[in-house]
């Protein structure tokens, strides 16, 4: 064959001679290699699947246990009860092993998903209680990004709210796994964490993750959104486009003019997201800078804005969305700017698309006279009064009710829009033939090709323009009326004039009914009537008069003791007469000699004033320590009226003690002796005669009669004790009263009473012991003060003291 | 008293252990299956009180399940559904097919316990 071929083959690579032995040596290489890694590959295969094995069979072992620990419950029975102690014990045992922890996390985190309501609450208490949260914290720590996201992850499905502050650091993670993790972390972990994610975050914010964001703060129950208008001002731009969906979502339409501001962004997401708003808070009032920023936005916020302003526009923005159909823009905006002046106009545009004109219908002859035939008697009728109504003068044609919805006007065109001036037979495509709804919604409208684009249609009910559509109306010609109402349903008329003319019936017959009755009262009669009325109504009064002054009035002296109260408030005090007052007015000399009488005020000096002020204040919260100061004062004291004060103070403090005096003494051993056996009692009694004063006298007295025997004789010993203690007590009270008569005098209990206890205490230290125990607390507090107010009654009891101590 | 026998087909290990647990707890005697294979075994040996099957099982679905059981069985053991959130389609046709009632996921397990009574003293 190849000695066939026209050309010859050269050989130009010549096949490079290989030994054999290597290519068997290569050959054995690479099946060993193969074999390395078919081993490998098995091995860590069979090891994988050896784990996944472990894992589960561990998962089968543990799910029963977790199971009993979710819901175990403290009505649980005996048995019940002895099974969750031996979970208990073996779960902590194997908690110290990694891998069964890992396990037990595992299934907690498995089972975290698929349950909810208390159970879930259950296991997320029963993953803190075990405490592998911490696991979770060791693996943020890790320095394998993976990893951390992992714990991050595990702490925010578990609800560690306690991890909030390690999770906070991870927000502007270079690595986004970790960042986007931390972020929906700290925004489900805590309600402030919203906060501070907007607060913080330096980074892109993505769509996905916004949403994931939105998702988490909708799920979160209770949570109570800030303000979003606060990180509308953000320097990161994706901060305020989450913000902006924030308010959007939490409906918070407290930031409207930020958000008109906003318009104005040269970042179109956060435009349309502020248009969104606008929209969904019907801001009317961003109405002009949506008209502004128009012009210099994308396509497609062009439309946007279009669909704003159909929704947030009036009347006074037709012009300027015409002025947008004329233009040479992309035809989705044009078509956007009909569309939404026939939002704020409805039906203000009409379809022109493959409208075909009605002129060339010649409409035969015989189809007439049928359906002429064929119409009721009734039709016939309504076509002569349509004739007629076609005759109708303007003066008749305003008591009509002006049916057109839209009466035109017919505009200047814009020489440089290049829009002709319709012609007369262009009209023919005009909706004298109304179409139904669902045709024009059918209907596409080539806005390119649009020939009647020009005039100015108004809706009736438009209440400012209703009196120039009157008077346009008024000024038609009768063709162009004949022309244009023609359609108009003129049954109509007929009905209104029947209605006008029941009305006007009525109203005659009532206006009949009032002049009846006006005719009725005639006015001269009446004022004679009133005059007449009078009249006798002032004689009425006049006789009344008399009879009062015919009444005999009988005086009776007064009351001057004044005792009869009620008599005093009986009596009613009659305006005077103004003669009466004039006589009975009193001279300026009596006046002057009364004023005389009065005696003027007195007025005290600062010094004056503060004693009486401390008068007062010991008044109120002094007791018998005031009194010698009180009585040093009284001898000092000059003026009358403070001496007069001085001894009210001092009599009001006597009489206190007098009435603390007089409440029966009562021994503080009666309440020991209540509760107490019988030894306790003799040894109280024992107490009762080295320490006991006059107030033991009627207890001992009481007990003298007791049905013990022991007990009634040591009281008697007791009583006698006291008594001849007391007898010496007085024998001391009449010695010291014979040096201090006066004080004696005043206080010969208080007297009586110091010397007593420091008589029975020799020991002064003891003394204040027991006065700090409160025996006889009055008393002492009378020496005591005393012995510290005056020199005098210091010096007194020294005497005394030292007799005391004489006697033992 | 007979304790009231119930099916429960879910091939999640870990939920069908702990629904199990909180079944028997409340007195149900429950046999567990992991899939469509082991549920119709079961069917054939012996017809449950009441049914509670995931909707999502493999070798033999939830729904496969409800047909069996109404159209081949001819039974009208309540069937409790548990299907995923945002499943209604599934759901929708499991309630032609002739289930009783569905639970979505995540499950509250006092709540199934609920619904199973329900249907059982309708069904008595």
């Amino acid at each position: 064959m190849l000695e066939k071929l026209t050309y010859k083959i050269i050989p130009l690579i010549s096949v490079p001679k290989i030994h054999t032995d290597l290519l068997w040596d290569l050959t054995i290489l690479f099946m060993g290699l193969a074999i390395v890694i078919l081993t490998t590959v098995f091995y860590f295969r069979k090891k994988l699947t050896a784990n996944s094995r472990k894992v589960r069979e561990k998962k089968k072992e543990l799910s029963p246990m977790v199971s009993e620990f979710i819901f175990y419950s403290t009505e649980a029975s005996k048995e019940e009860k002895h099974i969750y102690i031996e979970h208990k014990i073996l779960i902590r045992e194997l908690l110290k092993n990694d891998f069964d922890r890992k396990v037990l996390t595992s299934i907690l985190l498995d089972l975290r998903k698929d349950v909810s309501g208390e159970t879930q609450k259950q296991l997320i208490h029963l993953y803190k209680n075990l405490g592998l949260h911490e696991d979770a914290y060791k693996k943020l720590k890790s320095w394998r990004w993976h990893i951390v996201a992992k714990g991050i992850l595990e702490l925010t499905q578990m609800q560690v709210t306690d991890s909030y502050q390690l999770v906070v650091r991870f927000i502007n993670s270079k690595r986004s796994v970790i960042r986007k993790q931390a972020e929906i972390a700290i925004v489900s972990l805590k309600d402030e964490g919203i906060s501070y994610f907007l607060d913080n975050t330096k980074y892109r914010i993505s769509e996905w993750q916004q949403l994931v964001l939105l998702e988490v703060l909708r799920n979160n129950k209770g949570f109570e959104p800030p303000r979003f208008k606060a990180w509308l001002t953000a320097k990161n731009k994706h901060v305020v486009l989450l913000a902006l969906r924030l308010i959007k979502h939490f409906k918070q339409n407290d930031a409207k003019a930020s958000l008109i501001e906003l318009l104005k962004h040269r970042n179109n997401q956060i435009k349309e997201e502020a248009i969104y708003c606008l929209k969904e808070f019907n801001v009317v009032e961003a109405v002009e800078t949506l008209k502004l920023v128009f012009w210099r936005c994308s396509t497609n916020l062009k439309v946007m804005i279009l669909g704003a302003i159909a929704d947030l526009g009036d009347s006074g923005d037709i012009e300027f969305l015409e002025q947008i159909a004329h233009k040479k823009l992309h035809f989705s905006v044009k078509s956007k700017a009909l569309n939404a002046i026939n939002t704020i106009a409805p039906e203000s545009i009409m379809p022109t698309k493959d409208i075909e004109s009605t002129d060339n219908i010649i409409v035969p002859e015989d189809i007439i006279i049928e359906t002429m035939t064929t119409e009721s008697n009734e039709e016939q009728a309504v076509e002569k009064d349509m004739d007629t109504a076609r005759e109708v003068s303007p003066e008749k044609n305003d008591a009509l009710p002006f049916e057109v919805d839209f009466p035109i006007k017919e505009v200047i065109s814009d020489e440089n829009s290049n829009i002709e001036e319709p012609e007369e037979q262009l009209l023919d495509f005009l909706p004298i033939v109304m179409t139904s709804k669902e045709e024009l919604e059918e209907g596409e409208v080539d806005v390119n090709l649009l020939e009647v684009v020009y005039s100015v249609i108004e809706t009736t009910n438009k209440t400012e323009e209703e009196e120039e559509i009157v008077e346009d109306a008024n000024n038609f010609t009768p063709g162009i009326i004949d022309c244009s109402i023609s359609f108009l349903p003129i049954v109509v008329e007929n009905d209104i004039d029947n209605v006008l003319s029941n009305e006007e019936k009525l109203f005659q017959e009532s206006m009949i009914d009032f002049d009846l009755q006006y005719e009725e009262i005639d006015w001269e009669q009446e004022k004679m009537v009133i005059e007449e009325i009078l009249e006798k109504n002032s004689d009425e009064a006049e006789k009344h008069v008399e009879e009062i002054n015919s009444i005999k009035v009988i005086y009776e002296e007064l009351n001057v003791d004044g005792k009869d109260n009620d008599a005093e408030e009986q009596f009613i005090k009659w305006p005077e007469s103004q003669e009466n007052r004039a006589d009975d007015e009193p001279k300026e000399e009596e006046i002057e000699a009364i004023k005389s009488v009065i005696p003027k005020p007195f007025e005290f000096d600062e010094e004056t004033s503060a004693l009486i002020r401390l008068l007062a204040d010991i008044e109120d919260f002094g007791d018998h320590r005031e009194i010698p100061f009180l009585t040093n004062l009284l001898k000092e004291e000059y003026r009358p009226l403070i001496r007069e004060r001085i001894r009210d103070v001092i009599y009001g403090i006597e009489k206190a003690i007098d009435s603390d005096d007089a409440t029966p003494r009562h021994s503080i051993f009666e309440q020991l002796f209540e509760h107490c056996d019988k030894e306790s009692k003799l040894i109280l009694i024992d107490e009762m005669i080295s320490i006991g004063d006059e107030n033991e006298v009627n207890f001992l007295s009481k007990l003298i009669n007791d049905s013990n025997d022991a007990v009634r004789r040591k009281a008697e010993m007791a009583l006698k004790a006291i008594k001849e203690r007391l007898s010496k007590v007085n024998i001391i009270k009449s010695d010291t009263a014979a040096d201090d008569p006066q004080e004696s005098q005043k206080y010969p209990l208080a007297q009586s009473n110091e010397d007593e206890d420091l008589l029975t205490f020799t020991d002064e230290f003891i003394l204040e012991d027991q006065m700090n125990t409160g025996i006889n607390q009055k008393v002492n507090s009378v020496s005591d003060t005393k012995m510290n107010n005056s020199i005098i009654s210091q010096m007194i009891s020294l005497p005394i003291k030292l007799l005391a101590k004489l006697n033992g | 008293m007979d304790r009231k026998r119930l099916l429960l087909a879910e091939d999640d290990e870990l939920l069908a252990s702990l629904l199990n647990y909180r079944l028997e707890k409340s007195g149900y005697q429950v046999s567990l299956s992991n899939n469509g294979k082991e549920v119709k075994d079961q069917l054939g040996k012996e017809m449950p009180d009441l049914i509670i099957s995931d909707i999502m099982m493999p070798y033999f679905s939830g729904l496969e399940l409800i047909d069996y059981v109404r159209n081949e069985l001819k039974s009208k053991t309540p069937i409790i559904i548990i299907s995923s959130a945002g499943n209604e389609e599934n759901v929708l046709s499991a309630f032609d097919l002739g289930a009783n009632d569905f639970i979505s996921k995540p499950v509250s397990p006092a709540e199934l316990i609920v619904r199973v009574e329900r249907e059982l003293a309708k069904n008595q």
